[in-house]
């Protein structure tokens, strides 16, 4: 338990009856780098948000850093620990840049003078200039300023690198990894761009309409996880959808192309048995994963 | 740096009241405005622009952050703010008292060269500004409140909205007597007899205690 910073059970959460999340069970763990995935509408802002209590939960529990998020006062202990980046950037559109890192240095005491002065110079922020001014790019620049200059143990960032370049993109990815190398830092991280996931996660959570649908190591994902392709003779035999250990599967004429977890060779073993005329085994990308799990329903 | 955030967020509404006050005393030299009708206009426009003030310098600290960029009523800077360490209460509270500091001052500065002008004595003069202060709260108080539901204009139109009722209902004897309004006007204390403000105070102080209490709960169950 003390070993996570994330945990939630059977979180629930709906909008005017419409259900958002459907129960999630999540489990980050301390000095982890978790990617969140999914589609826009999945569930992703909805449960960053009730991990920082913007919005409260309908059922289940948060425990963030090992203790029950269940008060207002819980919460701020909480957040005092935490970084956040929020979807749409947005700032105080009447502070400067230099007001706006002052005026959030005075809530965290732990405040990393080093980390501030080190990202104004590789992002370039002038201090001087008004929030209204910055670019997309610069206020997303300004609010992982923010975030990783608060000597957080757990940052929150809700798709972090969206509206910068290829180069800040990579920029900022180097210290989300440095930092957490450096400082044990866990950070947990939604995204669309699943290239970014893959190169700085060691941890992947899928979430597809309000359920968990992936979650685990990105190392054991990409080791539990095969694409078998199978080429029949004639049309595909329908019983191919019912092999054990496939999750999904998608048959175009002579071909079937299953995605497989678990013991692969037993799945190999009752593919034969449908007689196939070719098996090849692939391993996946997390792209693949991904779209299996959201488009395979 | 809450309350500097507060005053980063009020402080050209100020510049704006202040103006507002100048041009009343503008009236005369630009119109021609006797200073018989001056004193007249004084008594019910001051009363106005005082609860005016009121209802824009008060802000719930969330809704109330900007009106620039807004979408669906609240700008997206909010989420930040309820990132931060603190709690929901605090927020209000300083956002509250920082207004509430505001208003006063305002109504103190405005006061000062009006009390001249009317000609009044320091003991009523003192009265005067106190039972405005205190009247203002109530305004203030139900604008506070607005921003905890609505966005920036929503919450002028609600509250202005409201005083229009509170005046109206001016008219309805005997629950006119604890009409908060009643302690804006110059009148109702240069006519004291006796002591008529403080059925307005105690007016005052109950609408100010219900409609902040009605938004710190409403603030600290808000979702967003």
């Amino acid at each position: 338990m003390n070993d996570l910073v994330i945990q939630t059970r059977g979180l629930r959460k709906s909008y005017d009856g419409s259900p958002a999340l459907g129960g999630i069970d999540l489990a980050v763990p301390r000095g982890s780098i978790c990617g969140f995935l999914g589609r826009n509408g999945a569930g992703k802002t909805t449960t960053i948000k009730l991990l920082l209590k913007i919005l409260r939960p309908d059922a289940g529990e948060i425990c963030l850093f090992g203790n029950l998020i269940d008060s207002e006062s819980a919460s701020v202990a909480a957040r005092r620990r935490i970084g956040f980046v929020t979807e749409d950037k947005q700032l105080y559109p009447y502070m400067t840049v230099g007001q706006t890192i002052r005026f959030t240095r005075s809530f965290f005491p732990g405040w990393r003078a080093d980390l501030e002065a080190r990202y104004l110079e590789i992002f370039r922020l002038p201090a001087d200039k008004p929030v209204p001014k910055l670019s997309k790019g610069m206020r997303t620049q300004l609010m992982l300023l923010l975030a990783l200059a608060r000597g957080a143990e757990l940052l929150i960032l809700d798709e972090p690198t969206d509206g910068l370049d290829p180069a800040v993109t990579e920029e900022v990815l180097e210290a989300l990894a440095g930092l957490t190398a450096a400082e044990g830092t866990s950070i947990f991280f939604s995204s669309h761009h699943l290239a970014e996931v893959e190169q700085i996660a060691d941890r992947v959570c899928l979430i597809d309409r309000g359920q968990i649908v992936i979650d685990g190591a990105l190392d054991d994902l990409k080791t539990e996880y095969r694409r078998i392709l199978l080429v029949f003779a004639g049309d595909a035999p329908e019983s191919v959808a019912a092999l054990t250990g496939v999750d999904h599967v998608r048959t175009r004429g002579r071909t079937a192309s299953l995605l497989a977890h678990g013991d692969i060779d037993a799945t190999l073993d009752r593919a034969r048995l449908l007689r196939p005329e070719s098996v090849e085994v692939h391993p996946v990308t997390l792209k693949e994963l991904f779209l299996e799990h959201v488009k395979g329903e | 740096m809450l309350w500097w955030k507060a005053w980063m967020e009020t402080r050209w509404r100020m510049v704006f009241l202040m103006a507002c006050f100048a041009l009343l005393w503008a009236e005369g030299p630009l119109f021609g405005v006797g200073m018989a009708k001056l004193r007249e206009a004084f008594a019910l426009q001051y009363g106005l622009v005082w609860g005016f003030a009121a209802t824009m310098l008060a802000g719930a600290g969330l809704n109330s952050q900007t009106i620039w960029g807004t979408s669906g009523s609240y700008h997206g800077s909010m989420l930040f703010t309820l990132s931060l360490p603190v709690a929901r209460r605090r927020l209000f509270a300083v956002r509250a008292a920082a207004g509430a500091a505001e208003t006063w001052v305002l109504i103190v500065a405005s006061a000062i060269p009006l009390v001249r002008f009317l000609g009044l004595s320091w003991s009523m003069a003192t009265l005067y500004v106190a039972g405005v202060t205190v009247c203002a709260m109530s305004a203030y108080a139900i604008s506070a409140l607005f921003a905890c539901v609505t966005g920036e204009m929503w919450q002028l139109y609600g509250s202005w909205g409201a005083l229009g009722a509170l005046a109206l209902s001016l008219r309805y004897a005997p629950a006119a007597r604890f009409n908060p309004l009643r302690g804006f006007f110059v009148s109702a204390y240069a006519a004291a007899a006796p002591l008529p403000w403080r059925d307005a105070w105690i007016g005052s102080a109950l609408v100010a205690a219900v409609c902040c209490g009605a938004a710190v709960r409403i603030l600290e169950r808000k979702e967003y």
